[in-house]
């Protein structure tokens, strides 16, 4: 490890630490633990750096994914997972001017934290990054295959959920949606 | 009904609304590179005394105090009694060196985690007797090495996200060696293999895996047919070391978080009886045993003793010349300690951020078949046979190191 190694580092945790912050808050559905996520996994690329300075980026995303899966199975075994405290929610159920879209936007991402992490990741990296299939193969480690099917999957998933709350995406009575 | 366009679409209109406004102002990367490294390089356990006037005092006479090996580490702590349990046990007083080395093997093999190769050298002398590069794009950190059948060394070689296994072959005088695959299943990307360890009789290969960030599991591969069995457990945590004892496989588990009730220490598991829980066999040793840390240990050949490495974790009693670590041979029936193979002293630091006493936890990369011989890397790399230690090249100080012979 070299000054020159930390300069490195302390670029990209510079660049990318706003992007990676948000992958995992998307990954989390949770700031705080966005930002734990984000330290550990800064944390373990430096102590990689040899492997990770290649491409910092993609492994630390797919360091994220590792420790948002292991948090999402501990939360499991422990049936605490989280529903979510949206400002936007609150202000729902204040009576406050939300718009439907607004609400399909919460409905929805409270549905993504339902799915599996591998799901959930491979979700955020082709719709919020635009990432291609092939790219976000690279990301994760995982075959385009498995991504496909992954994609497939927590779509169907997220067309069920939202199926299943009707009322929530088309009906009158918006501002009772339990948050 | 939502189309899949529409569906698409308003998924990814949700998940900019959220990320899209975040900053990069919750990342805190100060620091963080330098503590990345200092977690790669060995753990050094500080060893504070309480009192600032005991400190100024065993300062005087600090300066006359040299790390260990510059101290004979045979030689018993003048002064000062070794404050924990395991390290309380005698120091033994190293052999000359013709019966030391008795049986010593000819050579070893080392994956210095600063350098893609891996070298054999003689281990009498140290002298490099042939050096293999390691394929390229892998990791050196990551490289985990165990001795198989005679003339034979398995790596696991690290190439992020996979991890593959090697097989070293080494002519018999040791001086041409040659890298090839090893028809085992790859692992899934991500996990990481933290030690191997070859059966004696070299038909199987025991893998400690690192599956996450808090998770681990231990592999044990018939190297014959790749036939892979699995043992696993829900608790946080990883094994970190691995040795044979007939069909019992010694491993050492390491907490990764501090655990109400933990499960760390030396740990046996019987290959032949039904079952897949990691943790059905018999903790040998805790890694806290009365003020005294086991920071990594392994069960002897035979199965009656164990070697572990320890340092003491405590506030009090520390002075000059004090035993604060070493090497202990303890009981594999009891835990008790039998001998201190190796004993390290305090050395103060006067770091003007963290002064106080510090001691090197040693490492315990590979003992050999009859278990009077070890490869350790304290404050510097080398043999230990029969209480004898004498360094060796291949590794730097302070630079972890897999070894194996």
């Amino acid at each position: 490890m070299t000054g020159r190694d930390e300069a490195e580092f302390a670029e990209f945790a510079a660049r990318d630490g706003g992007r990676l912050l948000g992958f995992a808050l998307l990954l989390t559905g949770d700031r705080q633990d966005a930002e734990d996520l984000v330290q550990m996994a800064l944390l373990r690329s430096a102590g990689r750096w040899s492997a990770a300075r290649a491409q910092p980026e993609g492994y630390t995303r797919a360091v994220l994914v590792n420790l948002a899966r292991d948090r999402w199975r501990a939360r499991r075994r422990r049936h605490t997972e989280p529903l979510g405290d949206d400002p936007a929610c609150r202000t729902a159920a204040a009576g406050g001017d939300i718009t439907a879209a607004v609400l399909d936007r919460q409905m929805l991402l409270r549905a993504c934290r339902g799915l599996p992490v591998q799901q959930r990741a491979v979700l955020v990296l082709r719709f919020w990054e635009d990432r291609t299939v092939d790219e976000t193969a690279a990301v994760l480690g995982c075959t385009p295959g498995t991504v496909k099917s992954h994609t497939h999957r927590a779509l169907a998933r997220l067309r069920l959920t939202l199926q299943e709350a009707p009322e929530l995406r088309t009906g009158p009575n918006r501002e009772e949606a339990p948050c | 009904m939502l189309s899949e366009h529409d569906l698409r679409t308003r998924l990814a209109e949700a998940l900019h609304d959220q990320a899209d406004p975040v900053t990069g102002d919750g990342v805190d990367a100060v620091g963080i590179f330098a503590r990345a490294v200092r977690r790669r390089q060995h753990r050094r356990t500080v060893v504070r005394v309480t009192s600032v006037l005991a400190a100024a005092a065993l300062l005087a006479g600090a300066w006359a105090l040299r790390p260990w090996p510059a101290r004979s580490p045979g030689s018993p702590a003048p002064g000062y009694g070794p404050p924990g349990l395991l390290l309380a046990a005698a120091v033994v007083r190293p052999q000359p060196a013709p019966a030391a080395d008795n049986g010593l093997p000819s050579y070893y093999a080392i994956a210095d985690h600063g350098r893609p190769v891996a070298e054999i050298r003689r281990s009498a002398t140290g002298k490099l007797l042939s050096r293999v590069p390691l394929p390229p794009g892998i990791d050196p950190k990551l490289s985990q090495i165990a001795a198989g059948r005679p003339g034979t060394f398995v790596l696991a070689l690290a190439s992020f996200p996979r991890t593959r296994f090697y097989l070293l072959h080494v002519s018999a005088d040791g001086r041409s060696a040659r890298l090839a695959p090893l028809s085992v299943p790859r692992l899934p990307a991500g996990d990481y293999v933290s030690a191997l360890a070859v059966s004696p009789d070299g038909r199987t290969l025991a893998v400690a895996l690192q599956v996450g960030s808090q998770h681990g599991a231990v592999e044990v591969v018939r190297l014959a047919t790749g036939a892979v069995r699995t043992w696993a457990t829900a608790r946080t945590g990883q094994p970190t070391a691995l040795s044979w004892a007939g069909h019992e496989l010694g491993f050492f588990w390491q907490d990764v978080k501090p655990a109400a009730t933990s499960a760390a220490g030396l740990w046996t598991l019987d290959t032949t009886a039904p079952g897949r829980n990691l943790m059905s066999g018999r903790r040998i040793l805790p890694a806290s045993v009365g003020g005294d840390s086991v920071q990594t240990a392994l069960l002897g050949p035979g199965g009656r003793t164990a070697i572990a490495s320890v340092t003491y974790d405590g506030t009090r009693h520390v002075g000059a010349g004090t035993v604060v670590g070493g090497i202990v041979e303890v009981s594999a029936r009891t835990g008790h300690p039998l001998r201190t193979l190796l004993a390290e002293h305090a050395a103060y630091s006067a770091d003007p951020v963290h002064p106080g006493w510090y001691v090197t936890a040693c490492e315990l990369p590979a003992i050999d078949g009859s278990g009077a011989h070890l490869l350790v890397s304290c404050d510097r790399f080398g043999r230990l046979d029969r209480a004898r230690f004498t360094p060796l090249p291949g590794s730097s100080p302070q630079t972890a190191v897999a070894a194996a012979w």
